[in-house]
């Protein structure tokens, strides 16, 4: 009986462990951010730094001018072309649903006073098999990561972030039917954007 | 054992016929009802079929009366009205759908860019994210999203905008272009018929008929084809392209098209060192030597192959321009296309006193009910003489009317891999006072048209042939158009 309930115990902390969907964690140094060393857990995301000294009032409007994305993921499930898109309108959701299409843009102003570049640094779709059979041991998760940095007109770096995320497909059962890679890839870019955004408005538009 | 004799096995199976005979009929039977519902399911689709989305409307809204409303009528309805430019009757179909039946991505689809034509831009967003939710691998999709997302971040007015990006128009256009008998010249006015094709859903419309293949056909313009037009090589072609290599002063080959007059006899990077004899100094030399040839000629390549000299006979596989027509046959004709399916409608008229969307009933007082009797009517023309149709108009009127068989003909040219099966008739007509031509490739001249605005880039149309089902491209030069197939399709079935 008391083997039958350590199974049981064991078997649960599995789940719990492996089986929790849309982990993040930072992410590996890419070589798309300065400063790597200084980024530190945030409020919604897994990696965020601010220059120490800067102001809320020193940024009033960020202009989003670039999205990149890593050209190897498999283009079966999600393409980096529209893994680009899907975290463009994931971003431009969040900044809509949180009132900030004033101080978040994405079409070139005159009067923005900083520069966000992001990349997607990792497509990884991961494998439907895998999560079908053993998703709750780990095997077959997807894979994103995000990073971002925001520039002044003079390009000195002011905010960096960065996170990675890992999705289970609910530990495969998404995949029972169809392959749920895009799925995971996609919703996890839009976690990913809604911390970004809540980051943003509570370190500079607050 | 018992064995029963040949007599009572007889009798046993006769009388089991008869037993049988009444379930068997009542299964086999079509009632009247199923009957009339197909019938006018297939008016509405001749009718959408011409370009006449009114009485498309009219004969599916008929179909409400007949049995109550079915997934794919409610969805066509609200498609054609979406066609029409009336998003509000749209979306109350839609609507209807969405009460009754289980609504999938197609149907949300139509929806939400109907709600983005009522500029219903909240609605419209919450449907394409559950489009996108569901159908994450979809560009188009998530395009169109984001341009709904950019008109209420901007605050834009999107009442009767469409959302489809103009990539996506260009991306799923093809114009084809046949002129009467040859090929497109330089300097020579000619006319020429589009055939538009896109990429609409053939869910969406909901109509029976093999829809897959979306051959728009617009009305015919005419071009000026003007001296500086870049012509494009439209000669024989051995399907490969050598060019001419400064260091060693020859010919090269370095490209052969896959099942190309070249394929498994000219290797690439040999050297053409002469044609018949002919020798060349230049690409140009080359092309312009075989552009005079025909598609049966053989022609003696000298080949130059590590080191060794070897005479080849190849003939040229495809062949485009005017000397390569291969047949030009005689053919009678009274200028009406008519399809039979429940009733005999005319789908191409030639006449003036014939419409689109008319019934024939009878020529020269033989009724006219199926397609078979069409085609053996058509069959036993003889050249001038008159014959009498009645038909019945759009709005139920019978009248008789008299038309002439013609001499027409048909040019067989080849496609591009040579075959010569592919059959193109073209020919120029006089409707409404106006000339213009219309082509019908492998006889398919039936008119499908999605309205819009078509931007098509210059240099870059595109025939494509329907060949056993192989879609099969010819390229022409061509001059910036702009083609508005609601206008055309107003003006010419109307």
């Amino acid at each position: 009986m008391n083997l039958k309930k350590i199974n049981v115990g064991v078997f649960l902390l599995v789940l719990v462990v492996f089986g929790v969907s849309g982990c993040a964690t930072i992410g590996s140094d890419t070589g798309n951010l300065s400063h790597y060393e200084n980024l530190a857990r945030g409020k919604y995301l897994a990696g965020f730094y601010m220059r120490p000294g800067l102001q809320a009032s020193d940024i009033q409007k960020i202009y989003v001018n670039e999205f990149v994305a890593a050209e190897d993921s498999d283009p079966k499930a999600i393409s980096p072309e529209l893994a680009l898109l899907h975290l463009k309108i994931a971003l431009k959701s969040q900044v809509l649903n949180m009132g900030l299409q004033d101080s978040i843009v994405f079409d070139e102003v005159s009067d923005a006073d900083a520069f966000m570049r992001l990349v997607i640094s990792e497509i990884q779709p991961g494998s439907r098999q895998a999560r079908l059979w053993a998703g709750e041991y780990g095997f077959g998760h997807a894979y994103t990561q995000v990073e971002g940095e925001i520039r002044d007109r003079n390009g000195m770096v002011l905010i960096e972030f960065n996170e990675r995320r890992r999705h289970s497909g609910q530990m495969g059962i998404r995949d029972t039917y169809i392959d749920s890679s895009a799925s995971l890839i996609k919703e996890m870019l839009e976690q990913i954007s809604e911390g970004i955004v809540k980051e943003l408005k509570d370190a500079v538009f607050t | 054992m018992k064995y029963i004799t040949f007599r009572k096995f007889i009798f046993l199976v006769s009388l089991a016929c008869m037993l049988l005979a009444p379930v068997t009929a009542q299964a086999l039977k079509l009632s009247d009802r199923d009957y009339r519902i197909s019938n006018q399911k297939q008016i509405a689709q001749y009718y959408y079929s011409v370009g006449n989305i009114d009485s498309a409307i009219e004969a599916l809204k008929q179909l409400e009366s007949l049995s109550p409303p079915d997934f794919t009528s409610q969805m066509s309805l609200g498609y054609l009205y979406h066609l029409n430019n009336d998003p509000e009757s749209a979306y109350q179909a839609f609507d209807r759908v969405e009460s009754k039946f289980k609504t999938g991505v197609e149907y949300k689809r139509a929806l939400a860019r109907t709600l983005v034509k009522l500029n219903m831009l909240e609605d419209a967003l919450r449907e394409y994210k559950w489009i996108t939710k569901l159908v994450p691998t979809s560009k188009q999709d998530a395009k169109e999203l984001e341009k709904v997302l950019d008109a209420i971040a901007s605050g834009k007015d999107m009442s009767g905008e469409t959302v489809l990006p103009d990539s996506y128009q260009q991306d799923d256009i093809y114009v084809n272009v046949e002129v009467e008998n040859e090929s497109p010249r330089v300097g020579q006015p000619v006319e020429l018929s589009y055939v538009i094709e896109t990429s609409i859903s053939a869910t969406m419309t909901g109509f029976t008929r093999d829809m897959h293949v979306k051959d728009h056909m617009v009305n015919l313009k005419a071009v000026d084809w003007k001296d500086d037009t870049k012509k494009s090589y439209q000669g024989p072609s051995f399907g490969a392209a050598p060019v001419w290599n400064e260091k060693e002063q020859k010919l090269m080959v370095t490209m052969i098209t896959n099942g190309s007059a070249f394929t498994g006899i000219i290797e690439l990077g040999d050297f053409i060192l002469s044609i018949d004899g002919k020798e060349f100094d230049s690409t140009q030399s080359y092309m312009d030597y075989v552009y005079e040839r025909k598609r049966d000629d053989l022609l003696v390549f000298k080949i130059l192959r590590d080191g060794n000299v070897f005479d080849v006979e190849i003939a040229p596989n495809t062949c485009y321009h005017e000397g390569c027509v291969f047949d030009s046959e005689e053919y009678l004709s009274v200028g009406l296309t008519v399809e039979c399916r429940e009733k005999c409608l005319v789908t191409m008229s030639e006449t003036d006193s014939i419409s689109v969307g008319d019934e024939v009933m009878s020529v020269d007082g033989v009724e006219m009910n199926t397609q078979a009797r069409w085609k053996r009517f058509n069959n036993a023309l003889e050249a001038g003489r008159n014959y009498n149709v009645t038909f019945q108009n759009q709005s139920g009127v019978t009248e008789t009317a008299q038309i002439t068989a013609m001499a027409k003909k048909i040019s067989v040219i080849e496609d591009q891999r040579g075959r010569k099966n592919t059959r193109i008739k073209s020919e120029t007509i006089q409707k409404n006072g106006k000339p213009y031509l219309k082509a019908a490739i492998n006889k398919m001249d039936l008119i499908f048209l999605e309205p819009g605005v078509y931007e098509i880039d210059p240099g870059k149309m595109k025939f494509s042939l329907n060949h056993w089902g192989l879609m099969e491209d010819i390229y022409f030069d061509f001059e910036p158009i702009q083609i508005n197939v609601r206008e055309a399709a107003k003006n010419n079935f109307s």
